[in-house]
């Protein structure tokens, strides 16, 4: 078997948020990869025109925290709190970033899919410790 | 299936697809009935036509937010003389002004996310009776 190894995600986040159940994992799994990518362009797009930028970064961020993207979803939040203060340039900034941490993120929501069952993920193969989340 | 069972409602207002797919999957096991709205004006207008025993309301949602939607449930409620159906916040919040929005508003409780089954549960719990048996799938 592949050794499988996450760095952006943690899928023992996702699987302990559904009961521990593999189909309802593998369900809300694939409703990430369906509806993470519109919603990241929306947020470039936000990021163009200054406009819904805060509720763009919000709206992902909820679907990243799910997956258990935890310095995606801190990005985002940051995102978030600059535009809603009116600091529209943070954002900008933080693009190049918060785009490969989401292309990664997409990609290994991909390989949990195929990958995870539940049982095969040790600690050390996940760079985010479950505690840091569990503290949110 | 004994005819006399009721299944409580619970209506789930969120704008995420899959922060209501998770509730609903959590809730549905556990033998509720979900229903679900994407906005504000879609549950108020679900609620208008639907009893239901519990109501989930996100914050911030499009075309109209969960506070604008709480009002307008706790005024008609007051108007027709219905009866107080509990309104559980769902929000990224913890500040004290965005709980004071949520209480203003007349929401009667809070789960900040992420949140764990046990959490919702225990949320839902402190409102209604759990039910004793799953629903039937729809």
């Amino acid at each position: 078997m592949p050794q499988t190894s996450y760095h952006c995600i943690d899928p023992r986040v996702l699987f302990r948020t559904v009961d521990n159940d593999i189909a309802s994992f593998r369900d809300l799994s694939r409703t990430y990869l369906e509806i993470a990518p519109p919603m990241f362009e929306r947020l470039e797009q936000a990021l163009q025109t200054g406009v819904g930028l805060a509720n763009a970064c919000h709206t992902l961020k909820g679907a990243t925290v799910l997956v258990g993207a935890v310095q995606l979803t801190d990005l985002l939040a940051a995102m978030e709190h600059a535009a809603r203060d009116g600091q529209k340039h943070e954002g900008v900034d933080l693009l190049p970033g918060l785009r490969r941490l989401f292309l990664l993120s997409l990609k290994e929501v991909r390989s949990s899919l195929v990958n995870f069952n539940g049982h095969t993920v040790s600690a050390a193969e996940v760079a985010v410790p479950m505690a840091s989340l569990e503290a949110r | 299936m004994n005819l006399s069972t009721r299944y409580p409602r619970v209506l789930v207002a969120e704008d995420m697809e899959m922060s209501r797919q998770l509730v609903r999957l959590l809730l549905t096991s556990r033998g509720f009935i979900v229903d679900e709205a994407e906005n504000g004006l879609q549950a108020l207008e679900l609620s208008e036509h639907g009893h239901y025993d519990l109501i989930f309301m996100d914050c911030l949602m499009p075309v109209m937010d969960g506070y604008e939607a709480t009002r307008r449930l706790r005024e008609r409620e007051a108007a027709t003389g219905c009866q107080r159906t509990p309104v559980i916040a769902f929000t990224g919040c913890t500040l004290g002004s965005d709980l004071e929005l949520c209480n203003t508003a007349g929401m009667d409780d809070y789960l900040i996310k992420p949140f764990t089954p046990e959490v919702l549960v225990a949320a839902v719990a402190r409102w209604i009776a759990m039910p004793s048996a799953p629903a039937p799938r729809p």
